[in-house]
């Protein structure tokens, strides 16, 4: 079915694969840059990418303004301000992030203070009407969602923005492969709760449910063996490419349930929201299946393809959607629980959560938020 | 937080690989040069061209590069690596060294390399396909079956291109490339 | 990697997709707004008489009234190919009547012209030579809505724009992302008087598109996804259309088909169908859908022996899971190329005869032939020179378009054994 009315829109080039990172001069040229601020984090440079990061960028025209590698775990506006200044005083024109969650989101922010010519808190409220200064995102695998998506989070509020997405995302082996399998099992169930979420709408769209399904069927093809040796060059390489296909069809579906909660429970404890997510995700997949609009059966063909899709017969589509979902989330099993109390939550802030998302969330009412979370409590 | 910490960082270059791709668009230049008077294909190819093709292969920013192109008299020339205020009316620019290193250790062939964006090709575009030929089958020649399989899409088979042919020309070139 | 399931990760890919896409059957009504949020108010509408005298402006003109916007300047006289002159005229109307932003409504060389006018009139350029190549255009132009026509060539979301020169007789292409449009409306009114016979082979175009970005050599995940999309809607919906032309709903799933099979073509690039098509187009001036209806069993047929299984997966979306799962996997492929000359049947049964099925069938209005056999020696030479030959699997010399230009002429398929395999 053909919905009659949708809007679409994915900004970033993709580069990945094999010397992407070369690419970086190149695309910063045909964006009219040559002098980016490259943002990353103290565990990348310990790890030596920051090496990588400039090797890759020998023998081009490229001047790297400054290379900060101190960002922190959560954005603040002392650093933003602070690298907003290294930006101005080096005459940089561009920003490159290295890194995922806060580094990320410290360069989008960073970048709407340099573009904007204002505080950060201002930024946040002003509606964004022109393209920002050119921006480049080298994830790692420690992606916590929405990275590449159009929107950047600062302190507790999110920002929605099509100019927030970035420019060019660069997904290279050489910094996708220094993951630990926690990481990769954290990224990979982020990008499986929003790809499904996105395509699990009351109208979903083909163009969305195409860049759903590419988040997929690489997530289910290459987590088995990535999440058992992080390091192979194509499993996380896969896995990074199914969180930026996943956080564009998120960007362009209405924020699902699953996504509120875990941003909310992220937000007060020190989980990833992809454990948060993986929990719900089982829960809200189970208590789909109940019901009578059941669960999308082309899940089934996204996540094992068309020879098994064309296999299985239709009224037994759902059910094995459902089979290959769990299979794939129980992949995971060895580092992230299945249920929240596993998790060092207490169960009195359950309600607290729930009003919460309640607030944020509109789309859904507090009964159905606390139905989840008390399903996701223990194993049903 | 003192901001001197972070200087500014003025990338290096990478002469070793600059100097290898360097000596192989040398040697696929003056290899081309030397086709262009032994094999019967080559020469028809080029004949097709206008006399003022002038082909630019290089890496950008910096180079090397490559200048190939014919004379007034319909001369085919390797006309060396400088800029000397040629007028190439195609261009081939390759991204950066680390793709000029995968083309030209044959990691990548010419079709893989230009479908996985590695370069761009700019100005005449049908003398780009007619180049694109030429280069095949010098590769053909300069290279053993093994390695010029990986650079070209279809390697000759004996019905289009005898062994004898392939042998007789090969040394030619060789001669004429390294030598005069 | 054992290719058991779908999806296969290139060693290395690029994917861009930049345009904002609005798609539904009063899509035209959100021009408005779009423009507004990029500080638009002033635009430009450039089309050609023959959307004009389909009566479209007038409907795009209404849905921009309901927000009281009113076009500052249109032109509706841009010719089938699009050129350096028109363009250069254009530009100065623009900056003459002080528009802000441009509405291109047409096929192709309405697209492409428009996005010339945008890098005279956004750059401030008196030389639109200066910007030719790839990459030459290096900053965000002036906002650009693409509102197609046809379903389609999607070049709502192609960075490429071919302008020619005809005083000196060349071809100019520009390539850069910053050519692409800023929105593409897909709307049903665009394509709703579209007669049958354009309907059929603007509709195979798109499918060439989809299926050619599936199994040529840039193929990456995003590209086949949206390609098996196109592929799917194309075939459940192309022969209803062109029976029924007042489905709106089927037009709008064809223009929204066209509009993946541009996504994914545009990255995925194209191969030897489009390669000889552009020829046979150059040529005998056969319009370019026709010259991918034809071809496209042939160029499946040709590179059967490099893409089996991704030829062999096209079947499903093509035909359905039933008759994917009931015909053998090693059958598959050659089912496939089954099922197109099947459609190709079915839409010159739907047509009365008038959607050709090969090339000797080709007519003009008079009833002339277009394609006379003895042109297929220049054919072939042309073929030689387009660059579309880079992205096919296989390879092509002078004999082998030769052999697959004959076998399209006659209508038979290729001969297996006389492909020369690398």
């Amino acid at each position: 079915m053909i919905p009659y009315n949708f809007t679409f829109l994915s900004h970033p080039k993709i580069c990945s694969g094999l010397k992407a990172l070369e690419v970086i001069p190149f695309e910063l040229e045909s964006l009219n840059a040559c002098k980016p601020l490259i943002i990353t984090s103290e565990k990348w440079s310990r790890k030596k990418l920051t090496k990588t990061i400039v090797k890759a960028l020998y023998d081009s025209n490229i001047v790297i303004g400054a290379l900060f590698d101190n960002a922190p775990a959560r954005p603040s506006s002392t650093i933003i301000n602070v690298l907003s200044k290294l930006y101005r005083e080096r005459g940089c024109d561009s920003i490159v992030a290295v890194g995922a969650g806060s580094v990320v989101n410290i360069a989008k922010s960073v970048n709407m203070v340099v573009s904007l010519k204002t505080e950060i808190l201002e930024c946040a409220a002003m509606t964004l009407s022109a393209p920002l200064k050119p921006f480049i995102c080298v994830p790692t695998a420690d992606c916590e969602g929405g990275e590449m998506a159009a929107m950047a989070t600062f302190e507790r509020f999110t920002k929605k923005s099509d100019y927030l997405y970035p420019d060019v995302i660069v997904i290279d082996p050489r910094i996708t492969k220094n993951a630990t399998s926690e990481e990769i099992a954290n990224c990979a169930l982020t990008s499986l709760s929003h790809a499904i979420e996105a395509c699990s709408i009351d109208t979903p769209n083909p163009i969305n449910d195409a860049y759903a399904h590419t988040a997929l069927q690489l997530i289910y093809q290459y987590l088995p063996k990535t999440i058992k040796k992080p390091c192979h060059n194509d499993g996380s390489v896969a896995i990074v490419n199914a969180a930026a296909c996943a956080d564009t069809a998120f960007s362009n579906a209405p924020e699902g349930i699953i996504h509120s909660l875990a941003s909310i429970i992220a937000q007060d404890t020190n989980y990833k929201p992809g454990t948060i997510m993986g929990i719900l995700l089982r829960t809200s997949l189970h208590a789909k299946l109940a019901t009578k609009q059941g669960i999308r059966p082309e899940l089934l063909l996204a996540l094992a393809g068309i020879d098994t899709y064309a296999k299985t017969k239709e009224n037994e589509r759902q059910k094995v959607a459902y089979d290959y979902l769990i299979k794939c989330i129980a992949t995971t099993s060895k580092y992230i629980p299945s249920t929240l109390k596993k998790l060092t939550i207490s169960h009195d802030k359950l309600k607290e959560y729930a009003k919460e998302a309640a607030a944020k969330n509109r789309d859904y009412k507090e009964k159905e938020y606390a139905e989840l979370l008390a399903n996701a409590w223990e194993s049903k | 937080m003192n901001i001197l910490y972070y200087p500014q960082v003025k990338p290096k270059k990478k002469l070793i690989k600059r100097i290898y791709i360097a000596i192989m668009l040398w040697i696929v230049g003056r290899a081309i040069q030397a086709a262009s008077k032994v094999d019967s294909d080559v020469k028809d190819e080029f004949a097709k061209l206008n006399n003022n093709f002038c082909l630019k292969m290089w890496i950008w920013p910096n180079g090397p590069a490559m200048y190939v192109g014919k004379t007034n008299n319909g001369r085919v020339k390797y006309l060396g690596w400088k800029d000397k205020g040629y007028k190439p009316t195609l261009t081939m620019t390759i991204k950066n060294i680390e793709a000029a290193m995968l083309l030209f250790t044959f990691r990548e062939s010419t079709a893989i390399a230009t479908a996985r964006n590695r370069l761009v090709v700019d100005g005449d575009l049908p003398d780009a396909c007619a180049f694109v030929r030429i280069l095949n089958i010098v590769e053909v020649y300069l290279l053993p079956k093994i390695i010029a399989k990986l650079a070209v899409k279809r390697y000759p088979k004996w019905s289009q291109m005898a062994p004898s042919r392939k042998h007789f020309v090969r040394i030619a070139i060789y001669v004429r490339a390294f030598t005069f | 990697m054992k290719r058991g399931a779908i999806m296969q990760l290139p060693a290395y890919y690029e994917f861009c997709n930049t345009v904002k896409t609005i798609v539904g059957h009063k899509a035209l009504e959100q021009i408005p707004q779009s423009l507004k949020v990029i500080n638009a108010q002033r635009p430009m509408i450039i089309t050609d008489k023959g959307v004009e005298q389909a009566g479209l402006i007038k409907i795009v003109q209404a849905a921009m009234q309901k927000s009281k916007l009113k076009a500052a300047a249109i032109y509706d006289t841009v010719p089938p190919d699009s050129d350096i002159k028109m363009v250069n005229e254009l530009a100065k109307m623009y900056t003459s009547k002080k528009c802000d932003s441009i509405i291109a409504v047409g096929g192709g060389s309405v697209l492409d012209t428009a996005k010339g006018v945008n890098i005279i009139v956004s750059e401030n350029a008196s030389d639109l030579m200066q910007f030719a190549g790839y990459g030459n255009v290096k900053r965000k132009l002036k906002p650009l809505v693409a509102v197609p026509t046809t379903a389609g060539t999607g070049s709502e979301v192609t960075s490429v724009a071919v302008i020619a020169n005809h005083e000196k007789n060349i071809k100019m292409i520009f390539g850069s992302a910053f050519l692409l449009p800023d929105i593409a409306i897909i709307d049903s009114r665009m394509t709703k008087t579209l007669p049958p016979t354009i309907t059929a082979f603007t509709g195979m175009d798109a499918l060439t598109h989809a299926v050619e970005a599936y199994f040529c050599l840039a193929k990456n995940p995003l590209s086949d996804t949206t390609a098996l999309a196109a592929i799917q809607i194309i075939a459940q919906n192309l022969v209803n259309v062109v029976k029924k032309p007042s489905d709106t709903d089927g037009r709008l799933a064809l223009a929204l088909a066209s509009n993946l099979a541009g996504m994914a073509f545009a990255n995925s690039m194209v191969g030897m169908i489009h390669n000889i098509g552009h020829a046979v187009g150059g040529v005998c001036g056969v319009p370019h859908g026709v010259c991918m209806n034809i071809l496209l069993p042939y160029g499946l047929e040709y590179n059967m022996h490099k893409a089996s299984q991704y030829i062999g997966e096209l079947l499903y979306p093509l035909a359905g899971d039933e008759v994917y799962n009931a015909t053998k996997k090693k059958e598959r492929p050659q089912k496939t190329v089954e099922y197109i000359r099947n459609l190709i049947q079915d839409l010159h049964d739907a047509t009365d005869g008038k959607h050709p099925r090969f090339f000797k069938e080709v007519v003009d209005k008079t009833g002339k032939q277009m394609v006379p056999k003895e042109k297929l020696v220049d054919i072939a030479k042309t073929a030689m020179s387009d660059p579309a030959q880079f992205y096919n699997p296989e390879d092509l010399d002078y004999n082998d378009y030769m052999m697959v230009l004959e076998a399209a002429w006659e209508g038979t398929p290729l001969d297996k054994k006389k492909i020369k395999k690398g």
